[in-house]
């Protein structure tokens, strides 16, 4: 559960990303973020597992204050949350499976970390996480020989072996071409239906956020303008979140 | 956690690539090497005395001779320091200048193959002990700076040889072809074409030695061939703490002057002018 | 103190700004085209003006004290020795080689071994970008080039007056030189990385160090073994002079057998550095070249 209250957060240079934003996720909603690049949609996103701190308001993550972690319990907290990022994030020199099992380390044997020497358990659950997103056969490949489809699996992957209760998605398919955008999106929605894991994404591509997601949430200047089912989402909305009308960069699938 | 491992997952898990046997292997000569190192740790305890010196040494560190540093007599920090200073430059610019025929005959895109006879010279003159080349020389111009100078000119052949073979080897023939395809002359593709590549490299690297030479000239007062090093030794033995506190702060500070320099200049070479 | 520094940067910039040579053309059309400055006759001045400064204290001095032709008498010395050197190599002093080398190399490798481990960790604590908000980085830097400004030989004689002499201090004084550069190496490749798997990981609940582990390391080990080869080598070279001041290996039997004038054991101690060096570095040309 993700409750915002009256959060704004202004960044050190004066500018405002959001201002006194509410809202609440309950757990096992599919919520897409979207709005202009600068609207505020990043900043959202990264205040729920503390990458940004809030100037103002309370942020409830779990039944927890984000504003009063730190340290141990900031990171058992990040734990239980996921990430994922538009520029995928792995570790490039190292293999697949290695990928997923750093993000496991936290939870693992720290000398077993330091040597690399994770046991046949880690390893095995490790590469669950794979086989649910359907890369296990890439397992011990080097991370960045795959493509840019596969190397988001990995990371989603990465996220699952943390067994969350919510996944971020920070424009997750924005580097991918339409057709494993496409896929990715199919992934976090059945990973959404089978775990029931929250996911938070934010994304620039209206039509992939309201074919995929069940709630929207459009953001234009630090404020929310529509928080609500995907499907009441009207084209006059559409333009009042993004104060213009729609654009070619706006849509995944050009050919609708 | 006994959960039902999926079947396809653990057939991956039996292929894995063992790297086991290398890994066994490089660890094992390691270790091996390191246990046959350790004869060499044999510590000789300390004693009375020797906690006593350590702490008049610490002392001595934060209250040195401070005459010493501050005067401008021929003894004094500050005129050994410059002496030190002068021998580095000196001596890396006669070093740069040995180095350019050495560099260049041994740069594989100039001379082919034949550049590994160079090399070879390279690396001889580069592991010989630099104290013996100085006591060599301090037979030719006595003990004193200009020895510095020739030892750390010889010496310095050694590095700066290697940086500039990088260097020239790294030179883009693609000017060159451009120069030819407009009618220059041999004379105008070096002028033109080679050597703006190569000179502020060059120049880079004679800094760097610079910096380095600085520390190896404090070092050769040592066996006598000038600079700070002598007064260095002479204090410690005499335990005069003091003086040879100052002597190293002397050191500290002329050094960390000569590295702030130093890279900042380089850094301006390598993004202009 | 600062102050100070300030007044004379600020008066050199001024004294630089009247010497930099700026020139502006007027094109035919009349736009002005002023040509970036130039510091080359600025430096190439500077540079010679200290030329003929050290070049007179040192070397015209010493001209004036002993006569240009007695120099020049005394450089056939330096080839005489050389050719001693080369012609009368005494092989069967090897037997007396041996020992001395080998203790030289367990110096290196030992003192390269422990140098290193604790330099890693000062590493980590000096990076920039690792450890954004603290003052560590600064500080550590600092220490670092202070330790930097000694070579090993004067720590190898420090520590000769506190622990007598023996190779413990040419193994102190190598670990503490070899911790002060690598330590550095390995800060400047830290900071040149891409920091995103490092935030992906710590965004998945993981400490700092953690995650140092998992997404740092394998970008940078490459590189740091070469480092670590690379530091190896000058070491090897090094702790061939530590035994001047007594720190052990074959630094004192070659000072012994220069003053003994025995050219042709000298040449056999060089000769087995040499051939240590070269096996060396093919070694560590191969492992570099297995490791990209």
């Amino acid at each position: 559960m993700i409750q915002f209250q009256q959060v704004s957060k202004t960044y050190p240079n004066g500018v405002q990303a959001l201002k006194n934003v509410s809202l609440k996720v309950d757990q096992g909603e599919f919520v897409a973020i979207i709005g202009l690049s600068g609207a505020g949609k990043s900043t959202l996103i990264k205040l729920v597992n503390k990458m940004i701190e809030s100037t103002d308001g309370t942020l409830l993550v779990n039944d927890q204050n984000v504003s009063i972690l730190k340290g141990k319990n900031l990171r058992s907290f990040r734990r239980k949350i996921g990430m994922v990022f538009q520029s995928f994030n792995l570790i490039n020199r190292t293999s697949v499976i290695n990928n997923v099992l750093a993000a496991r380390a936290a939870d693992m044997n720290f000398f077993r970390t330091l040597f690399g020497l994770y046991s046949k358990d880690d390893k095995l659950q490790a590469l669950e996480s794979l086989h649910k997103v359907g890369i296990l056969e890439k397992a011990y490949i080097r991370a960045d020989q795959l493509s840019g489809g596969q190397q988001q699996r990995v990371a989603l992957a990465r996220t699952l072996s943390q067994n969350p209760s919510i996944i971020l998605a920070d424009e997750p398919v924005a580097s991918l071409d339409p057709i494993t955008a496409n896929q990715i999106m199919k992934d976090f929605e059945k990973i959404n239906k089978e775990e029931n894991i929250t996911i938070l994404v934010n994304m620039h591509h209206v039509d992939l956020a309201l074919k995929y997601a069940n709630r929207v949430i459009g953001i234009n200047n630090g404020e929310i303008i529509y928080d609500g089912p995907s499907e009441k989402i009207t084209e006059d909305l559409l333009k009042k979140i993004y104060g213009r009308d729609l654009t070619d960069e706006d849509i995944m699938f050009k050919d609708k | 956690m006994m959960k039902t491992i999926n079947p396809s997952v653990f057939e991956i898990y039996q292929a894995r690539p063992k790297s086991f046997v290398r890994n066994i292997f490089t660890g094992t000569i390691i270790t091996f090497l390191l246990i046959w190192s350790l004869d060499v740790i044999n510590y000789p305890g300390i004693t009375e005395s020797s906690i006593q010196i350590a702490q008049n040494i610490l002392k001595a560190f934060v209250n040195p001779t401070w005459n010493l540093i501050f005067s401008l007599e021929v003894d004094s920090i500050p005129v050994l320091m410059f002496e030190t200073l002068g021998i580095a430059f000196l001596g890396t610019l006669l070093g740069s200048l040995l180095s350019l025929p050495f560099a260049f005959l041994s740069s594989k895109n100039i001379v082919g193959n034949f550049a590994y006879i160079g090399s070879t010279i390279i690396t001889i003159i580069r592991s010989f002990p630099f104290f013996l080349l100085a006591l060599m020389f301090v037979r030719v111009s006595g003990p004193g700076p200009l020895t510095g100078v020739l030892t750390i000119g010889v010496l310095s052949i050694g590095m700066i040889s290697k940086m500039y073979i990088e260097v020239i080897e790294d030179i883009d023939p693609g000017i060159l072809q451009a120069l030819d395809a407009s009618g220059a002359s041999l004379f105008q593709k070096i002028r033109f074409g080679i050597i703006p590549q190569l000179t502020a490299n060059f120049i880079s690297v004679m800094i760097y030695r610079f910096e380095i030479n600085v520390k190896n000239a404090t070092v050769l007062g040592i066996v006598g061939a000038g600079g700070i090093g002598f007064t260095l030794l002479s204090a410690m033995s005499a335990f005069r703490w003091q003086d040879a506190s100052a002597a190293l702060w002397g050191i500290i500070i002329v050094v960390l002057f000569v590295e702030y320099f130093s890279t900042k200049i380089r850094k301006k070479l390598v993004s202009g002018e | 103190m600062k102050t100070l520094c300030l007044k004379i940067s600020n008066f050199f910039s001024n004294f630089r700004e009247k010497l930099v040579i700026r020139r502006t053309m007027t094109l035919a059309d009349g736009t002005e085209i002023t040509k970036p400055k130039s510091y080359t006759l600025l430096s190439s001045l500077i540079i010679l003006f200290i030329f003929i400064y050290f070049w007179n204290l040192i070397v015209s001095s010493f001209f004036q004290r002993f006569g240009f032709q007695f120099f020049i008498t005394r450089i056939p010395n330096f080839f005489t020795i050389l050719n001693a050197m080369v012609s009368e190599v005494n092989f069967s002093y090897f037997e007396r080689v041996i020992d001395p080398l080998f203790v030289t190399i367990q110096i290196s490798i030992l003192g390269t071994f422990i140098g290193t481990l604790i330099a890693l960790p000062i590493a980590f604590l000096a990076s920039q970008n690792l450890m954004k908000n603290s003052k560590f980085p600064m500080m550590i830097k600092f220490g670092l080039s202070v330790i930097r400004t000694f070579p090993t030989l004067v720590y190898a004689l420090l520590f000769s007056f506190i622990f007598g002499y023996g190779t413990f201090i040419g193994l102190l004084a190598t670990i503490i030189f070899t911790f002060g550069i690598i330590s550095k190496m390995m800060y400047e490749v830290i900071e040149t990385i891409d920091l995103g798997p490092f935030i992906a990981i710590e965004a998945s609940g993981a400490s700092k160090l953690v995650a140092f582990r998992t997404s740092i390391i394998p970008q940078v080990i490459g590189r740091f073994y070469s480092i670590i080869l690379y530091n190896f080598e000058i070491n090897l070279r090094a702790s061939a002079i530590l035994g001047f001041v007594g720190a052990g290996g074959i630094g004192l039997i070659l000072n012994d057998q220069m003053s003994l004038k025995e050219y042709g054991n000298v040449s056999m101690i060089v000769l087995s550095l040499l051939v240590v060096v070269i096996i060396v570095e093919n070694i560590s040309r191969f492992i570099r070249g297995k490791l990209s």
